[in-house]
């Protein structure tokens, strides 16, 4: 082993040493990869060439997984990387761990200023008063619906009191429509769901903080206490419950074990069953839009005429050369041209045309000269105008808390500069530069997320690949939208609350027994991650919640 | 005296590449988790000797039961199940049939299968609407008369189902045992087998007191080897049910490594660790314990 091992590092590949002479090198380690580490590559990229060439610095960018690990054992053995690129999960677990480097006088510099995020991403960063993490892309949660299904079952809903155009608004309400939603169908002699409309524990992705739409903290705000029995988590995990007590438990687990997310984790599949049809409504983040288009492109192009879904399809035939009337034997005949080519192509001559065609949710741009194709571009309808296409629709979750409105689960994807990076100061320099409004509103829609920012650009605002971008950048902006539990052991009382919440959708376990039982195991790790010890009296109990309603 | 010694270093020279990696890569790592599990420690703080505290805590830790009990729950089902099936299946493949070594090839190939890739299509097949599985019980239930209808199970997805589910998987991978019994059975002598008939042992009476016994050293590698696989399964259900429903297949490993790399409480994953690995100790023991009665060296 030990001769292997010398043999590699005597011959083993060496790291391209590609920077520029000078220039002081620094390490960015990132958790995507893929497509989404291409897109961040970019931005590196555009930093070593200009921002970083004039203040001589060079950012080595590395993708890879497990990056949380990787970070915290580099950060531990005094070799870690200059930016890490972690999920908020972590900036508390880290911080508190001295594992990260507080930017309080770094950031002023650059005016990355509470006022100039959105502040519950700012706030996220924060721990004891001091900021450890930068938010990069950034999320929230809204409630999805699907409008097809809503028209399918729109004589059900009006018998309810319900109106099929529009999406519920309450919690109250959104349970109404659910049970108007429900259909089962009989086979093999018994009666089997075959549409939900909703199902609390799919897919997923807020059930853990679904607490907030019922008013709930899950810690109090000094983080030395956990509130995981109060009266608003016993509303919101006999919520859970219900749906389960009307549907049947054994019902749902069996529709649901059909799923190919929920349980087993993934919504990127054709099975995914919001998108089937199988599901009516359920809470997810704008990174859904990204997965529509890939995986089930006709929901995005509901009700677009026929003749405008073929012209989308006929794009990819034209060819640079082709002429014009090919093209408009293929496309009709066209807006007529506005003269001028593509902005975006200074060579292009004067006396070059361009041609619009209306392809439902984009439009067709044909540039020619001397009557041949010489550019096309198909661009996307501005996003608020993508709506009217849509068989989905998108909103705030209902609250169940009267006069409470627009809460939601504000997520981030966060820079941090490890605590022994030996080089802050340009580790800071480059955060800030992905951190303009150019640069991370660009990574933010490649990556179908939200950016931090207080404002936004317009030209984000109707390129981005969402939809419905404009309905959860003000919910990020909201009062209502909650950052994650300001807690040093969340991934652990993550766990734990997943497990209360399958436990209460499985039935197995009285809700006050489950969140009374969670109460004191989740207090005693938290006090255990705090170093309280055992006999100090915290006064850290919630009066133990009872069934009886 | 002096030549012994130039003799003792120059053995110890050759031996030194693998002595040293042993030292550090596997002694002092794991003197180190013995010195952990009696600490806090999260990595970046240095660890604080907390004495005991990290066994005490584990004896009123409720998951850490449930794991251990699904640990020992997994392993009552799917060691012995994969002893049965691998040495009938060797014992099969052992037989002169046409096809025998495509028979073989077959019965071997799922051990060659990346154990994702394997994990991936098995949650395909036993997905309750879509899957092989259920398809295929639904298409003999339409056969069948009503009484004798099969339930088509959730597997994965249901409490009661689950672990059989794992452990009925687990026999996927017997092929690598099924090669080792193949070769066990090879070494039996054919006069045993004619002393035997000439005593008129008919087939049950060979097996049982021919091959079974010739077997045994074998069966026992196989056994201890199982006992050992078994109770440290790990990759099969992080991916396949990350523990659930409800914590049914949450087993001792998976909340080792959550507590170490999750949670980052080094020193009470350590402990763990230590637990886990007197259970495995005791378990390998108590066969080795029993295996003068059963096992049976050719030679002795």
């Amino acid at each position: 082993m030990i001769l292997s091992a010398a043999a590699m590092l005597a011959f083993g590949p060496r790291p391209q040493m590609n920077s520029p002479e000078g220039r002081v090198r620094i390490q960015y380690w990132e958790k995507w990869t893929g497509l989404e580490a291409d897109q961040m590559k970019e931005v590196v990229d555009a930093f070593n060439n200009t921002v970083g060439k004039d203040k001589g610095i060079w950012v080595d960018f590395t993708s890879m997984s497990q990056i949380d690990r990787k970070t915290l054992i580099a950060t531990a053995a005094g070799v870690p990387p200059d930016v890490a690129g972690l999920w908020d999960t972590q900036v508390l677990q880290f911080a508190s761990m001295n594992a990260l480097e507080p930017l309080d006088n770094y950031v002023q510099e650059y005016g990355l200023t509470r006022d100039h995020y959105k502040h519950v991403f700012y706030d996220g960063c924060e721990y004891h008063g001091k900021l450890y993490a930068i938010p990069s892309t950034v999320w929230c949660i809204a409630m999805l619906w699907n409008k097809e299904i809503f028209h399918e079952k729109a004589a059900q809903l009006r018998a309810a009191g319900l109106d099929p155009d529009r999406p519920p608004q309450t919690m109250a309400e959104l349970d109404k429509y659910a049970a108007a939603i429900d259909t089962w169908v009989t086979s093999g002699g018994s009666k089997h769901l075959s549409v939900t409309g909703c199902i609390p524990l799919e897919p997923g992705t807020a059930t853990n903080v679904m607490g907030y739409w019922f008013g709930a903290s899950i810690a109090d705000p000094t983080g030395t206490k956990v509130l995981i029995n109060s009266p608003q988590m016993f509303a919101a995990y006999n919520w859970i419950r219900s749906y389960s007590e009307r549907l049947g438990r054994d019902s749902l687990a069996e529709f649901r074990s059909g799923f190919s997310s929920g349980a087993t984790g993934m919504f990127d599949t054709p099975q995914n069953p919001f998108l089937v049809g199988w599901n009516a409504m359920e809470a997810q983040g704008p990174w859904i839009s990204a997965f529509i288009e890939k995986l089930k492109p006709s929901f995005n192009r509901w009700h677009v005429p026929p003749d405008q879904l073929q012209r989308e399809v006929d794009f990819d035939k034209i060819d640079l050369g082709m002429s014009l009337n090919l093209v408009q034997k293929l496309l009709g005949p066209g807006d007529p041209p506005s003269g001028g080519g593509r902005t975006v192509a200074p060579d292009v001559p004067a006396s070059a045309q361009m041609f619009r065609w209306p392809a439902g949710v984009k439009d067709i741009y044909v540039t020619f000269v001397d009557g041949k194709v010489s550019d096309k571009l198909a661009k996307w309808l501005p996003a608020k105008m993508r709506q009217q296409y849509c068989q989905w629709g998108a909103a705030a979750f209902p609250s169940a808390v009267p006069g409470v409105d627009n809460i939601t689960w504000a997520g981030m994807d966060v820079w941090v500069i490890p605590s022994t990076s030996k080089h802050k100061k340009e580790a800071m320099e480059f955060i800030a530069f992905a951190s303009r409004q150019d640069q991370i509103e660009k990574l933010s829609s490649e990556h179908c997320n939200l950016s931090p920012l207080a404002v936004e650009s317009q030209q984000y605002k109707d390129n981005h690949p969402s939809p419905y971008v404009d309905v959860y950048e003000a919910l990020a902006a909201s009062p209502n939208a909650r950052p994650l539990p300001r807690l040093i052991n969340w991934p652990q009382i993550y766990d734990e609350l997943t497990q209360a919440a399958e436990r209460s959708y499985m039935l197995h376990g009285t809700t006050a027994e489950i969140l009374n039982e969670e109460q004191v195991r989740c207090q005693k790790e938290l006090n255990k991650a705090l170093d309280v010890p055992e006999n100090t009296n915290l006064d850290t109990q919630e009066s133990p919640q009872s069934d009886a309603k | 005296m002096q030549s012994e010694l130039r003799q003792f270093g120059k053995g110890m020279a050759f031996l030194s590449p693998w002595l040293i990696g042993f030292i550090v890569f596997t002694l002092i790592p794991i003197g180190l988790s013995f010195y952990f599990s009696l600490c806090k420690f999260d990595m970046l703080q240095p660890p604080r000797y907390i004495a005991a505290h990290n066994y005490t805590d584990l004896l009123h830790d409720k998951t850490f039961w449930q794991a251990t009990s699904n640990t020992f729950y997994y392993t009552a089902m799917a060691l012995p199940a994969g002893l049965l099936v691998s040495l009938g299946l060797a014992m099969l493949l052992n037989v002169e049939i046409p096809g025998r070594a495509i028979w073989r090839t077959i019965i071997f190939m799922p051990s060659l299968v990346p154990i994702v890739a394997s994990a991936m299509v098995w949650m395909w097949m036993l997905n309750p609407r879509l899957g092989l599985f259920n398809l295929l019980l639904g298409r003999l239930n339409d056969i069948l008369p009503a009484k004798l209808n099969f339930p088509l199970p959730p597997w994965l997805g249901d409490p009661q189902w689950a672990m059989p589910t794992l452990a009925l998987m687990s026999l996927w991978g017997v092929g690598n045992a099924v090669v080792i019994y193949l070769a066990g059975l090879q070494d039996v002598p054919v006069e045993l087998y004619e002393a035997a008939e000439l005593d008129g042992a008919g087939l049950l009476g060979r097996m049982r007191h021919v091959t079974i016994p010739m077997l045994s050293p074998v069966i026992f590698f196989n056994l201890i080897m199982a006992i050992i696989g078994a109770l440290q399964i790990f990759d099969i259900p992080y991916i396949m049910t990350n523990g659930g429903p409800v914590h049914k297949t949450y087993f001792l490993s998976m909340y080792l490594y959550d507590n170490a790399f999750v949670y980052l409480q080094i020193g009470y994953a350590s402990a763990m660790a230590w637990i886990m690995l007197v259970i495995v100790l005791v378990l390998t023991g108590v066969a080795f314990w029993t295996s003068s009665r059963w096992v049976h060296y050719q030679g002795k």
